[in-house]
């Protein structure tokens, strides 16, 4: 079985493709530098599937948070998420009209990727972002990373694989059209040899459109104190309403957190929304909740959340961190279709499969906000039982003698 | 009697009219709303019933469906507001069966102002009018009192089954009910004495039964669960200020792994305790007396509860200006009973607030042992309450009784 291995680097600017780029019969290297990133495809053909669903895996390191996307990149939600459309509901997955769904802080590619792909990958989910798509008929997975200053990367073709290599730069990009150009290298299926590159430019409509930290102009931050109703904020005073679009917040939340649907509202609010059991009472049955809140240009937007209780601790933090990454998002209408899928990615389950396709989305901001839920020790435990079986013995010796024993004063009330 | 108040009658109306339209006010101009969380579980509830589905279709809909039939008529006549025209009603009616069932011989100025403790109560008052429904099932205990002293037990008793519908706790007040009928009876013979306890509790489960029946019968076994099981079998409350609660957050998160089940236990302590205060009416079998024998009872019933919040307070509260007319507990002793049980509620809110607010972790010391001090306080003004009690014997029959 053939797999197919597209390799891409961007860089910022035509000459850094002759000065970062070196190469020889076999391997290709290519330099790091400020804002480089290497993106690596490969699909796999599946043979003898029955399985018709679709899957979607995804993966973004939270530190990645800081980094400027480019225009290759489409942003995904920080943490490891997996959505399908299949009919069956697998555990603490949570469903909603168009998928199922399951997101978490921990990156467990092996237990949602299909047994028979057998690839010689090295994750790396400290550092890499990762996009997979589980269709039919095949298995498209990309891997993003960031070519540092310094970093060298350098490729030459497996056995059993079909080698291509894209080395570009921005020519142009705005936030309807976005124009690359470079170099595009194949290798031959035979012998291993580079053939010759090829000069390429591709012309295309972005789906996401990150926005620069540099020029972001909301904040996302967390009411103080925070207590059990911790309130997100969402500054957008200084931004105006736009027609065909509408500012939102997706918010995928830990168990530990949830919208009360009645009091804040929501576009859209799926999975575990019970308003009153706590974390433990429900965590086999599913990781948490998904929900879209339309925001309001020109003003700070308040969206309470409530946590619930929590495990006790046993001696050690007194109260639980938990992290969510609100993401803000300006999704508009282009009217066109070609805005679903580019070269370097595609839109497919998820949130994105809310909206029409020919919704475009603009990421304003994702900070990671950090609730800290207090919670009891358990090394209290035998305290609290006996000082509250002390005060149960003590009031029933209390009241039996005062209902039982002789009345003191009623000899004073007589002589009244 | 109606002639007698009328005055404090007039101005609790209008009270009630001025809270009620400056609900309305602040919910359309404040961020904090005035309406009651609950009140919109009812109203929504409400809507499903209009549309003829169950009122369960409402998430933490907990109650009777009755009560979601009593708010139809908010999506009849399309006002939100209604129910709690309904709920300030009922409360009213509250009002003036407790100015009725007073003694007659206490002063006009005494009965003006224990008729005040519920009338001009700013807690009552916002209850009802953030609409709140804890006055419905008031107004059913109260009426059901004012035909036990009528001597109808029949409708006293159709009364007190749909009180035990609504809400399970006040099953508790059939022990001195009894009592109180047994004694009342006793001249006309152990005939008429079996027959009226009978002809109370019969109509008594004509309603209890026939409500849980009906509502079974289109609810299904939802009804079941959401009004009554649930409040049974859930562990997991959040804070509030009960004694157990700790304990009962450290059992339900421990389940199968070493916890204890003392938790489990809650309601033998509640269940001994309801028993011992309701058996202080046959010390005094009177209808006065049992009117303070109601409020001691259901003083120690939510003290030793799993759960408490302050509006199980009212459960007593509808009471108070009974126990009040008759009791010998001097001003001094008074004011020192409400001051500790105003001060420990409030160190125990001052925790809550810590939590809630601020986040802080004062689970343990802080929050525990403002229950536990809380909890001391309720017991120690229990005591004091039986005692009082054991002192309002007429000396003769307690001599007789006591042989």
């Amino acid at each position: 079985m053939v797999t197919r291995h597209r390799v891409t680097v961007l860089y910022n600017a035509p000459e850094d493709i002759g000065s970062h780029m070196s190469q020889n019969d076999t391997h290709l290297t290519v330099q790091g530098g400020p804002g480089v990133v290497l993106q690596q495809r490969w699909l796999l053909e599946r043979t003898g599937n029955v399985d018709e669903s679709f899957k979607k895996i995804t993966w973004r390191p939270r530190a990645d948070l800081t980094r400027d996307l480019t225009v290759i990149e489409n942003e995904l939600s920080v943490g490891f998420s997996v959505y399908s459309n299949s009919t069956e509901v697998p555990e603490r997955f949570i469903s909603n009209p168009m998928y199922k769904s399951f997101h978490g802080e921990e990156f467990d590619i092996k237990q949602h990727l299909p047994f028979e792909i057998n690839l010689d990958l090295v994750w790396n989910p400290k550092d890499f972002t990762y996009d997979i798509t589980v269709e039919p008929s095949q298995i498209q997975i990309i891997e993003y990373r960031p070519l540092k200053q310094g970093k060298e990367f350098t490729i030459g073709k497996l056995k059993d694989e079909k080698l291509e290599m894209g080395v570009f730069f921005v020519d142009s990009s705005d936030e309807n059209d976005v124009d690359i150009g470079g170099i595009r290298c194949n290798w031959g299926l035979d012998d291993s040899k580079m053939e010759r590159c090829q000069k390429t430019s591709l012309l295309y409509k972005p789906g996401h459109i990150a926005y620069n930290h540099s020029i972001q102009t909301t904040s996302v931050f967390l009411e103080q104190p925070i207590g059990l109703h911790p309130k997100v904020k969402v500054d957008l005073t200084s931004l105006e309403e736009r027609s065909q679009c509408m500012y939102l917040m997706h918010l995928q939340l830990p168990l530990e957190l949830f919208v009360d649907k009645f009091q804040s509202s929501p576009l859209l609010l799926f999975g575990e929304h019970d308003l009153e059991l706590p974390e433990y009472s429900l965590r086999n049955q599913a990781w948490g909740s998904e929900s879209i809140f339309e925001l309001k240009a020109g003003i700070i937007n308040e969206i309470t959340l409530h946590s619930r209780y929590i495990e006790p601790s046993d001696g050690n933090e007194e109260k639980f961190e938990v992290l969510f990454d609100p993401e803000i998002i300006l999704a508009c209408d282009t009217g066109d279709n070609k805005v679903s899928h580019n070269p370097f990615y595609k839109k497919g389950l998820g949130y994105e499969s809310l909206f029409t396709d020919d919704t475009s989305f603009r990421h304003l901001n994702t900070t990671t906000l950090s609730v800290p839920i207090p919670r009891p020790d358990t090394n209290d435990y035998s305290k609290i039982k006996y000082i509250t079986l002390l005060c149960l013995i003590i009031s029933f010796i209390y009241l039996f003698s005062k209902a039982f024993g002789k009345n003191k004063k009623k000899a004073s009330v007589k002589q009244e | 009697m109606a002639g007698r108040y009328w005055g404090l009658i007039a101005v609790s109306f209008l009270v009630r009219v001025g809270f009620f339209l400056f609900g309305i006010y602040q919910d359309a101009n404040f961020k904090v709303r005035y309406t009651d969380i609950d009140y919109f579980v009812f109203h929504d509830a409400a809507k499903y019933v209009y549309a003829g589905k169950s009122p369960y279709a409402r998430d933490t809909y907990r109650y009777t469906p009755l009560l979601s039939w009593l708010l139809v008529p908010n999506h009849y006549f399309g006002w939100f507001h209604l129910g709690k025209v309904i709920f300030v009603i009922f409360d009213l009616i509250t009002g003036l069966i407790i100015m009725n069932l007073l003694n007659q011989t206490i002063s006009k100025k005494k009965a003006l102002i224990l008729g005040s403790i519920w009338l001009l109560n700013p807690m009552v008052i916002t209850i009802s009018t953030r609409g709140n429904a804890e006055s419905v099932l008031c107004c059913l205990i109260m009426l059901t009192l004012y035909y036990l002293q009528k001597g109808n037990y029949t409708v006293a008793g159709l009364l007190y089954g749909l009180s035990i519908h609504l809400k399970i706790y006040p099953i508790i007040y059939c022990i001195p009910m009894a009592i109180f009928i047994y004694y009342r009876t006793s001249r006309q013979g152990p005939q008429a004495q079996l027959t009226s306890l009978f002809n109370i509790g019969l109509s008594t489960l004509v309603t209890l039964l026939g409500c849980g029946w009906t509502m079974y019968k289109i609810y299904g076994y939802e009804f079941l669960d959401q009004a009554y099981l649930y409040h049974l079998y859930r562990t997991d409350h959040r804070h509030n200020f009960s004694i157990w609660n700790m304990l009962l957050y450290l059992d339900s998160a421990n389940q199968g792994s070493g916890g204890s089940n003392l938790s489990k236990y809650a309601f033998v302590p509640q269940l001994l305790l309801v028993l011992l205060t309701g058996c202080l009416e046959w010390w005094n079998p009177t209808f006065d007396n049992l009117l303070s024998v109601l409020f001691v009872q259901t003083f120690a019933f939510v003290a030793y509860n799993k759960v408490c919040t302050s509006q199980y307070f009212v459960w007593y509260l509808i009471f108070l200006p009974f126990y009040l007319s008759r009791s010998h507990i001097g001003w001094k002793k008074g004011l020192l009973m409400v001051t500790l049980w105003v001060v420990t509620q409030g160190i125990w809110l001052s925790q809550g607030y810590y939590l809630e607010f601020e986040g802080k972790n004062v689970f343990y010391p802080g929050l525990f042992v403002a229950s536990a001090l809380f909890f001391l306080t309720n017991v120690w003004l229990l005591g004091q309450f039986i005692t009082d009690l054991k002192m309002l014997v007429p000396p003769a029959s307690a001599s007789k009784r006591l042989n």
